[in-house]
């Protein structure tokens, strides 16, 4: 066997060696060393985007409801302010507003909690989410005190 | 002559582009990460040396000169990388008494062709390359694998050429007897 033969088939040996590679969190690694953050992923960002807005149609919706029961209190106004003037037992009255006192407090801290939650969830600009939150958020209550409207006999 | 797309790409780096940095890295990262490996001989070790050896290129970006290759560039400091992790690891591995020592270098003989067929396995032909010393091995993966001369071999391994073209004789050999000892099986 001469040597040009030798060196063909040493040639195709070692060109036969596949290509290896290194783990998939190397360019990460790499990067990071060099000083630059971590990009997330796309699955990561979209997730990230998903809560965010999830969280900020929950308050839209919350800050509806909450104008909307307002709005009813305001609406029964005379009604609620005859129950509470109504000529009774004014200890009773105390002892109701009491009840009705302590019953509240009770539902504060879970209540502060949750806003809170809500808040650690919202991004730092979230106008556009606040937008599209607002817009569904409307059409909910729109679709909603429709239906009651229809139910009610509606005004033909 | 300047190659042109490396240029572009290291000034785009140097200017703080990571698009780039991560153009450059996808290019290049399996090509010397299956070099170290297969000096390194293990996975762990090689991925380590190779963001090494990444990491110090892309800090002396700026030292890069645009006439040669940058895959050249990047093989040269893989190879010091390695060198130094190999020193650190077993220092007898890349002992230059493993260049320099006589060979016994036996006559040729008419199995080796043959033999190379079974070599072609993958494994066997790892095994067999991993047998060979690192000076060897790393000469022999420079000139077949990545089709550098043994002048751009010798600007990586920072040696004369003519140390190249005894490296590469005495690989060929050893590789040569090694393949006729499986014959011999």
């Amino acid at each position: 066997m001469n040597c040009d033969k030798t060196d063909l088939a040493i040639q195709a040996m070692m060109k036969a060696l596949p290509e290896r590679a290194p783990s998939a969190a190397f360019n990460a690694k790499v990067l990071m060393a060099l000083g630059f953050s971590p990009k997330p992923s796309p699955l990561q960002r979209w997730l990230t985007a998903a809560e965010e807005t999830a969280a900020v149609i929950t308050a839209g919706v919350l800050a509806l409801a909450a104008f909307a029961a307002s709005a009813l209190i305001a609406a029964n106004m005379h009604g609620l302010l005859h129950f509470v003037f109504a000529p009774r037992s004014a200890l009773l009255q105390i002892k109701l507003c009491l009840l009705k006192l302590w019953l509240a407090s009770l539902q504060i801290p879970a209540a502060l909690g949750a806003l809170k939650s809500l808040a650690l969830l919202l991004p730092e600009s979230f106008l556009p989410q606040l937008a599209v939150s607002t817009v569904l958020a409307g059409f909910v209550i729109l679709a909603v005190s429709k239906n009651t409207h229809g139910l009610s006999g509606g005004r033909i | 002559m300047v190659n042109e797309k490396d240029y572009q790409l290291v000034q785009r780096c140097l200017q703080g582009d990571e698009s780039a940095f991560e153009e450059l890295l996808n290019a290049s990262k399996n090509q010397i990460f299956t070099f170290v490996l297969r000096m390194a001989q293990n996975a762990e070790d090689a991925e380590d040396i190779t963001q090494d050896a990444f990491v110090k290129a892309f800090r002396k970006l700026d030292s890069y000169n645009p006439e040669y290759p940058f895959i050249t560039w990047l093989f040269r400091i893989a190879h010091n990388t390695c060198v130094d992790f190999l020193r650190a690891k077993k220092p007898q591995s890349v002992s230059l008494d493993d260049a320099d020592s006589p060979l016994d270098v036996p006559e040729d003989g008419p199995t080796v062709e043959e033999n190379v067929a079974f070599a072609f396995q993958t494994e066997e032909a790892e095994r067999l390359l991993a047998s060979l010393p690192p000076l060897y091995r790393e000469a022999l993966l420079l000139q077949y694998r990545e089709d550098l001369n043994c002048a751009d071999i010798a600007g990586i391994l920072q040696i004369p050429e003519g140390t190249v073209k005894v490296r590469l004789f005495r690989a060929k050999a050893a590789m040569k007897a090694k393949l006729e000892r499986l014959a011999g099986r």
